[in-house]
């Protein structure tokens, strides 16, 4: 009997204990790979959320085509100053390496974002519609807003790799849909003839 | 009430149940319902195979097929109306009509009942396509209930506002011509450009019109997840036309179909 509350004490001991383990995996961008040294970070974090998608983490997405999917970009200041308001845009490349056009891909492509003071980070929803299918990789880029693009702190950033799988979406199969797309059609249609000669047949 | 006469309410069910009868058993409704299915079908099998349209995700196109099954619902509902009044002067039956002893509100609000039978059927031939497209998603049953309500609001507007156009008009063809210019005027903003009703003239006609609005619940409920509470507004539009339609029967309708021995304004 104590034994049993011995063990039930230790479960919920180790679930406290591991919730701000799973909390800092999922907010801390240190466990994300860094793309460029400096001061002025970028990583995926995760996916937010998705309609449809079979499976994801940290760096891999898989849906089908036509899916709807969500994630979140974050940006981290790890240096000692603010960091300037700053531009993110999206870029899709295939497994060629050539850049896609993603107008039908996202709505909004870009987002500006407001300065970071030090240790500051920003998370940045996207919104794409996987409109073909194929492998893909996607980049988010930062750029300083509104400043000289000569300047050293208008060198653009790019986040880490987000790698794209696009199924075809499995289309309708034309022999199990047959009985309702031509059956229900068909049976209407034969009553639609039969009644009125079977009114004609009574008068 | 003298005995054997029936009250306002039974009147309406005996032209109901004959109106339905006549729509159902003469064939025309069986002809329309055969023409929606078809077109259904069609729409089904695009929307699932064509390699655009597949873009889509399912519950979109589950979306998809609960707005366009409710506009054609509706329009069929209206052409059926349409031939309420004007379609008994074209077959010289009205004035048999007329000298039964039924009220002539009751004549009227049977007729549109009889109307609304015909969506009835679009939307029991819709559900089968419904849950073909939207089982996996599992947004049917949500879909179902939203074009159940929205759609029947609607329906009733329309048989309403048919109804009432039948009784003026003098031939079928004037009053399906006048029925469909009212359709078309309920559909246009549905089908004009979204940045064309960005001003405040556009957005009071996306918060006034019924079909706008029943888009607007579509896109509420089944895409955005919102709770029905919060998208309770659009169905102001919705109940309102209904009134106003039913209102048109019940009230302006026995006005126009007055009977002067022999004949009838």
């Amino acid at each position: 009997m104590r034994g049993g509350r011995v063990a039930i004490g230790l479960a919920v001991a180790a679930l406290v204990l591991a919730a701000p383990v799973q909390a800092q995996e999922r907010y801390d961008p240190s466990v994300t790979p860094l793309i460029h040294p400096g001061d002025f970070h970028w990583s995926y974090l995760k996916i937010v959320r998705s309609h449809h998608f079979v499976g994801y983490d940290l760096s891999n997405v898989t849906a089908r085509n036509g899916d709807i999917v969500t994630f979140s970009s974050l940006a981290r200041n790890k240096g000692a100053h603010p960091t300037p308001p700053f531009l993110t845009y999206l870029s899709i490349l295939d497994k060629n390496n050539t850049p896609v056009d993603i107008q039908n891909w996202a709505r909004f492509r870009s987002q500006v974002a407001s300065s970071m003071p030090p240790g500051g980070y920003a998370f940045q929803d996207w919104t794409l519609r996987m409109a073909s299918s194929g492998s893909y990789v996607l980049y988010v880029f930062g750029l300083a807003y509104g400043q000289d693009l000569n300047a050293t702190d208008a060198q653009p950033y790019a986040s880490s790799a987000l790698y794209v799988h696009v199924s075809d979406r499995p289309l309708l199969a034309a022999f199990s849909a047959a009985p309702l797309l031509v059956g229900l059609p068909l049976a209407i249609g034969v009553v639609a003839l039969w009644m009125p000669r079977r009114r004609g047949v009574r008068a | 009430m003298p005995a054997g006469r029936l009250s306002t309410g039974e009147a309406t069910l005996v032209v109901a149940r004959r109106e339905s009868v006549s729509l159902w058993r003469g064939g025309r409704g069986m002809k329309l319902l055969f023409l929606y299915s078809l077109f259904l079908s069609v729409m089904a099998f695009l929307a699932a195979t064509d390699s655009q349209l597949s873009l889509l995700s399912q519950r979109d196109t589950t979306i998809l097929g609960g707005e366009i099954s409710a506009a054609i619902g509706g329009l069929l509902t209206l052409i059926v109306a349409a031939d309420a009044f004007s379609g008994e002067k074209e077959r010289a039956t009205l004035e048999a009509v007329l000298a039964t002893p039924v009220p002539r509100q009751s004549l009227a609000m049977g007729k549109v009942a009889a109307a609304l039978s015909m969506w009835a059927a679009t939307y029991v031939v819709t559900l089968p396509y419904l849950w073909m497209l939207g089982a996996s998603s599992g947004v049917f049953l949500d879909a179902a209930l939203l074009d159940l309500v929205a759609g029947v609001a609607l329906a009733a507007g329309l048989a309403g506002v048919g109804v009432t156009i039948s009784s003026v008009a003098r031939t079928n063809r004037t009053s399906l011509s006048l029925n469909l210019l009212a359709f078309l005027a309920f559909a246009a903003p549905a089908l004009m450009p979204v940045t064309t009703l960005r001003g405040w003239f556009g957005q009071a006609l996306n918060h006034l019109n019924p079909l706008l609005a029943m888009l607007q619940l579509e896109t509420g409920i089944l895409t955005k997840n919102e709770p029905w509470g919060d998208v309770a507004v659009y169905f102001v539009p919705l109940v309102a036309v209904a009134i106003l339609g039913l209102a048109l029967a019940r009230f302006a309708v026995p006005r126009r179909t007055r009977f002067f021995g022999g004949g009838f304004a």
